[in-house]
Formats: C-alpha cells, sequence, structure tokens
C-alpha cells in the first residue's frame, strides 16, 4: 500500500486490475485503492509477473503493507516465494541484513502485520524467519507492488521499509524515513516499543460497509485504464460494452459511447450516482489536511516571504503564443510562474526535498512540483508534476490539466500523490492578492502565487497600470534562511520576465 | 398551383425550424455533458441555459479549458481566446457552436 502523504495511514483496495500470473511492466496500474483523497489509480514499480495477490477487495491495507507479490515468473516460482517468505509474518526482509534486526520480527509476530518490503533486492531474505531450505531454493524476486519513494527508488538495493502503525504519529515518521536514506547499509532499525503495540495488533480486516458497485464486475474483461476509470465514474459495466481496441479490449471510447446511448433514459439516475465525493470521504479528507496542517505548523518553523513582481511581459507574450495554440495546446498564465519556479529551484536546492526527523533535509535531484487543487466540495490535494523543470511550457501545461482534470473527476495515480518534492498553490484568476501558505509536511517549502491584477505601478519614473502578481515564499527555517528564500524569489521574478526563454 | 408551392414553402419552413430546435437541443445536452464531466457535482437541474458558468458555477479556468477542449472535439470547432465572454453560459456555447457550425 503505497503512502499517497505523509497524512495518509491506510486504504481500501476496491479493485484489482491484475490476476496471478499477468505479466505486469513498470508504470502499469494494478490496483484502484480507495484513499482519504479519493480513489487513486496503483501504480507498479518492477516488471514481472503476478504471483499473488494478497489483499482482498474491499479489505482496508495500512500504509507500508504488502498488496501483492510480483516475481520474474508466472506460476511455479510462485509457490518457492510464498512458501520461503512467510510474506504474511512481521518479517523484516533486508539484503544481507544482518541478525541484530530479528528481534523485531521475533517479538511481534502478528499474523496479519504488515511486511517489509523486499524491493528490488535479489537476496531478499527473511529476517527471523524459518529458511526451509533456503540454500537451494532459487532466490526469486519476491518485490511486492509497492510505491517506492523518491530516495528508495534512487538506491534501489536499501528498499526496507518497516512497517507504519499509527497515522502521523512522531514514531512512525523516523521510522518511515528508513527507506529514503540512501545508501545506509547497517541494520535495519528495530520498530520502536512505542510502536511495537500498534503494529502487534492485527491489520484491520473489517469489510467496507458498502460494497463498492463494480467489485463484483471485472473478470477477465479486457479494457485499458481509462475505460475502466470512466466505466467506474459513469456505473457502467464493462463486461457488457463492445471493445473496439487491440485484442477487443475496451478503450474509453468505447465506454463514452456506450455512456451515450445508455443516457437517453437513464439520465437521472447517472447524474445522481456521479454527484461528488460523500459526506464520509470528505469528512476523512477533512481529517487528513487537519493532521498534516497541524503536524506543520507543531514541527515545521516557517518563515515567509513575499514579492510583488511585475507580469505584463509574461502575459503579453502569453497572449500572442496563445493566438497560435489550438485550445488544446493553450496556456493558462498560472503555467508561467510554474515552470518559473521550476527553473528556479535548480540553484536553490534547500528548498526542494523532504526533512526527515533522523536524518534531516535530504535534498530531491529531481523537481517534482505538487499542485495545490481545490476540490469543488471542500477539501484540497496537490499531486505532482514530475520533472517540471525539464518540460516544456506546452507539455507542462497538458500535465497540469489532465491533473487537475483528474483530481477533480478522477483517476488519480499513486505515484503523484506520493512524491512532491515542493508545492505550487495558485489563487487562480478569481482569487485574492496573495497567499501565504503552511508548508506540506515532510516538504520544506511553499510557493504562492496570487491573482493577476492591474495595480499602478512605477515603470520609468512614472507610475503606470500593469498587470501584478504577488508570489510568496514560506520555507522551512531549519533547512534555509530568508536571504536565500529571497534570492529565490528574485529568480522567479527575472524569469519571468523573458517568458519567451522559459 | 401557386397555392400548393405555398403550402410546401410553409412546410419546408416547418420542418426546418422543427429541425433547428432540435439541434439546438441535442447541443446543449453534449454542451452540459461536457460540463459535467469537467465538474461531476454538478446537478443536472441546476445548469440553467442562462446561468453564468464561471461566476455562479465555480467553474475556474482550469475547468473552463477543460471543458472547451471537450467542445472543441465534440464539435470539431477551433475556439479563439477572443471569443471565450461569448461562451459563459449554455445558451452562449450552443448559439456559438451553431455559428460556427454554419461557416
Amino acid at each position: 500500500m503505497p503512502s499517497l502523504g505523509a497524512d495518509m495511514d491506510a486504504g481500501i483496495l476496491v479493485e484489482w486490475l491484475v490476476k496471478p500470473g499477468d505479466r505486469v511492466k513498470r508504470g502499469d496500474i494494478v490496483a484502484v485503492v480507495e484513499t482519504q483523497k479519493g480513489a487513486i489509480d496503483v501504480e507498479i514499480f518492477d516488471d514481472g509477473y503476478v504471483q499473488e495477490l494478497i489483499v482482498p477487495v474491499g479489505v482496508k491495507a495500512p500504509v507500508d503493507s504488502i498488496l501483492a507479490v510480483i516475481g520474474e515468473s508466472p506460476a511455479k516460482a510462485a509457490k518457492v516465494a510464498v512458501s520461503a517468505v512467510p510474506t504474511r509474518g512481521l518479517s523484516v526482509a533486508a539484503p544481507q541484513a544482518p541478525a541484530a534486526t530479528a528481534p523485531a520480527a521475533g517479538a511481534a509476530p502478528a499474523p496479519e502485520a504488515a511486511p517489509v518490503e523486499a524491493g528490488a533486492a535479489p537476496e531478499a531474505a527473511p529476517v527471523g524467519a524459518p529458511r526451509p531450505g533456503a540454500a537451494d531454493a532459487t532466490p526469486v524476486e519476491a518485490a511486492p507492488v509497492e510505491v517506492p519513494r523518491p530516495g528508495a527508488a534512487a538506491s534501489g538495493a536499501t528498499s526496507v521499509e518497516v512497517p507504519r502503525p499509527g497515522a502521523a504519529a512522531p514514531d512512525a515518521t523516523s521510522v518511515e524515513a528508513v527507506p529514503v536514506a540512501a545508501p545506509k547499509a547497517g541494520p535495519v532499525e528495530a520498530p520502536r516499543p512505542g510502536a511495537a503495540a500498534a503494529e502487534a495488533a492485527p491489520v484491520e480486516v473489517a469489510p467496507v460497509a458498502v460494497v463498492h458497485p463494480l467489485s463484483h464486475r471485472l473478470g477477465a474483461t479486457l479494457a485499458s485504464p481509462r475505460a475502466r476509470h470512466l466505466g467506474r465514474r459513469y456505473g457502467l459495466e464493462l463486461a457488457s460494452i463492445a471493445g473496439t481496441g487491440p485484442h477487443g479490449s475496451i478503450t474509453g471510447d468505447d465506454v463514452e459511447r456506450a455512456r451515450g446511448s445508455a443516457l437517453g433514459d437513464a439520465a437521472p439516475k447517472q447524474a445522481a450516482r456521479r454527484r461528488g465525493p460523500s459526506a464520509e470521504a470528505q469528512a476523512a479528507m477533512r481529517r487528513a489536511i487537519a493532521a498534516a496542517m497541524a503536524r506543520s505548523k507543531r514541527e515545521i518553523p516557517h518563515y515567509y516571504l513575499s514579492h510583488t513582481l511585475d507580469f505584463t511581459a509574461a502575459l503579453t507574450w502569453l497572449g500572442a503564443s496563445n493566438k497560435e495554440r489550438s485550445v488544446k495546446e493553450r496556456l493558462l498564465p498560472v503555467i508561467l510562474p510554474v515552470k518559473a519556479v521550476a527553473r528556479a529551484l535548480c540553484k536553490f536546492p534547500e528548498l526542494n526535498g523532504t526533512y526527515e526527523e533522523a536524518e534531516g533535509f535530504i535534498p530531491s535531484p529531481s523537481i517534482h512540483l505538487g499542485f495545490a487543487v481545490a476540490m469543488r466540495g471542500g477539501g484540497l490535494v496537490a499531486p505532482a508534476l514530475h520533472d517540471a523543470d525539464k518540460r516544456g511550457l506546452g507539455e507542462l501545461m497538458v500535465a497540469l490539466r489532465d491533473l487537475v482534470g483528474r483530481v477533480r473527476g478522477g483517476g488519480l495515480r499513486s505515484s503523484e500523490l506520493g512524491d512532491p518534492t515542493i508545492t505550487v498553490t495558485s489563487l487562480g484568476d478569481r482569487g485574492v492578492d496573495a497567499v501565504q501558505g503552511v508548508i506540506y509536511p515532510r516538504q520544506v517549502a511553499i510557493v504562492g502565487v496570487g491573482t493577476p491584477r492591474l495595480r499602478p505601478w512605477v515603470v520609468d519614473g512614472a507610475v503606470v497600470p500593469r498587470t501584478l502578481v504577488d508570489i510568496t515564499l514560506a520555507a522551512d527555517h531549519r533547512v534555509s534562511d530568508g536571504h536565500r528564500g529571497a534570492l529565490f524569489l528574485a529568480a522567479v521574478d527575472r524569469l519571468l520576465q523573458d517568458p519567451e526563454a522559459l | 398551383m401557386n397555392e400548393e408551392n405555398e403550402e410546401n414553402e410553409e412546410n419546408e419552413e416547418n420542418a426546418e425550424n422543427a429541425e433547428n430546435e432540435e439541434n439546438a437541443e441535442s447541443i446543449a445536452a453534449v454542451v452540459i455533458d461536457a460540463l459535467i464531466e469537467v465538474a461531476p457535482e454538478l446537478e443536472r437541474a441546476e445548469i440553467e441555459p442562462g446561468i453564468d458558468l464561471r461566476q455562479e458555477l465555480d467553474i475556474d479556468s482550469m475547468d473552463f479549458l477543460n471543458f472547451l477542449i471537450r467542445l472543441h472535439e465534440r464539435f470539431a470547432i477551433e475556439i479563439p481566446e477572443e471569443d471565450y465572454p461569448r461562451l459563459a453560459t449554455v445558451d452562449g456555447c450552443v448559439a456559438y457552436i451553431r455559428s460556427k457550425r454554419q461557416c
């Protein structure tokens, strides 16, 4: 179960999109989980074959628990993997893990407790677990369906995750920090005493009260992720739709068509079913935001900077550029500050990364820019625009538009929620002048973009009307200081004066 | 003879009117569908033909762009930025789409 933010402690598995024996490759969407942030598509980060689905549909699984096992071969090896690796025990599987970690497993042999991620380590062996003929058992790569954090992905060898017991308990945070520490080859930290109790408790296997309306469908129906997503959204049975895609698979367009013909008589019912998040889901999101923001204000010493900049050159360029662009490629003003922030960050690594209790600040080699999107029913999420500094304006705009569309219409992916390295919050075109952001933990900075407005400004000694924007920075004073923060905002301003070069 | 002709013309005119009305209705249905895809929380009933989409239905610039892209795809029309004000309501969208399709 991937962590989709510091505030998430568990998710309900609502749908498997693969079955044992299926071949999967990195980036495939294999499952859908219901979280406080809505239904999220879970991507896989390894190539291989699905060997076992561990968490059944309808079950709530804690963050970092194993959802499924994939291996290098489809079926036979699966048995070896399953018998040699007791995935259900609290086994701390680590590459060449020293015996020192054994107590962790011995102390809390919880039957359903979340196991530790074996990750990409080929020699992954359960510590403290019986190793029946481990010597001759072919080392099977038992990489769970798990979304490694950025740091873990880079290091590969040491992706060891210790189960996280509670929600945002400080203990859990420091334990969770382990996988991000890149080349830490030493023994894995055993769970703290405080956490042990929680870990020993069996995982909540309470069936969800409301059966997901679609969990019963989908046997071997071939359908694209978009088709599945749309089917879910429209409440249509995919099995009843004729597919026109490869091998007769159902495409998104097929679903749209099926819906079009279904709408004639069922319009009111459809509309009712497509209503936004339930009151329950909204309450859960509210709690998640409350936990994250309270933690932020409790732990992060914010400092705040604000800067008014002349947005006229940027808007003039944008207007001219949009004349050449079809609707689909059209740019919104917000994309310019987004790109400028990403570009400026290259020279201010102390604003881009995460702050871990154990290690302190860990700069991120990539710039994954979280973009805060308000949900219409209340609440917000800030999914990531990956590698925002490296993408052209047009490409970035398409990505942003798609992201916002999916936040509001459904279909967010796990990797987008888990790994932003900084957040930008924009008030849009109907907001107010400025926003002083609250940093999303474990990030260390948030940039606010106010609503562009025509205001008096002095140019060459004369007061003239100009479109101005207030940009703000809230940053973690444990990591950076106001002087550097100011230089950063000045750099953003400079970049926005030459929009063509963005 | 003359009378007959007149009658025919009248019939044709009626048929044309009916066709136009039907056309407007089906365009409006597609427009509303596109809007609901962008903002699934909206109730069909609250999308009155004359209501201001952005001010009264809380459609922001990003939603609006996503909405226009759907209109662009479904009606195969190009929508330059300077025409945005004409697309402020469902009625406006329908009139705009019809004007674009006639030329």
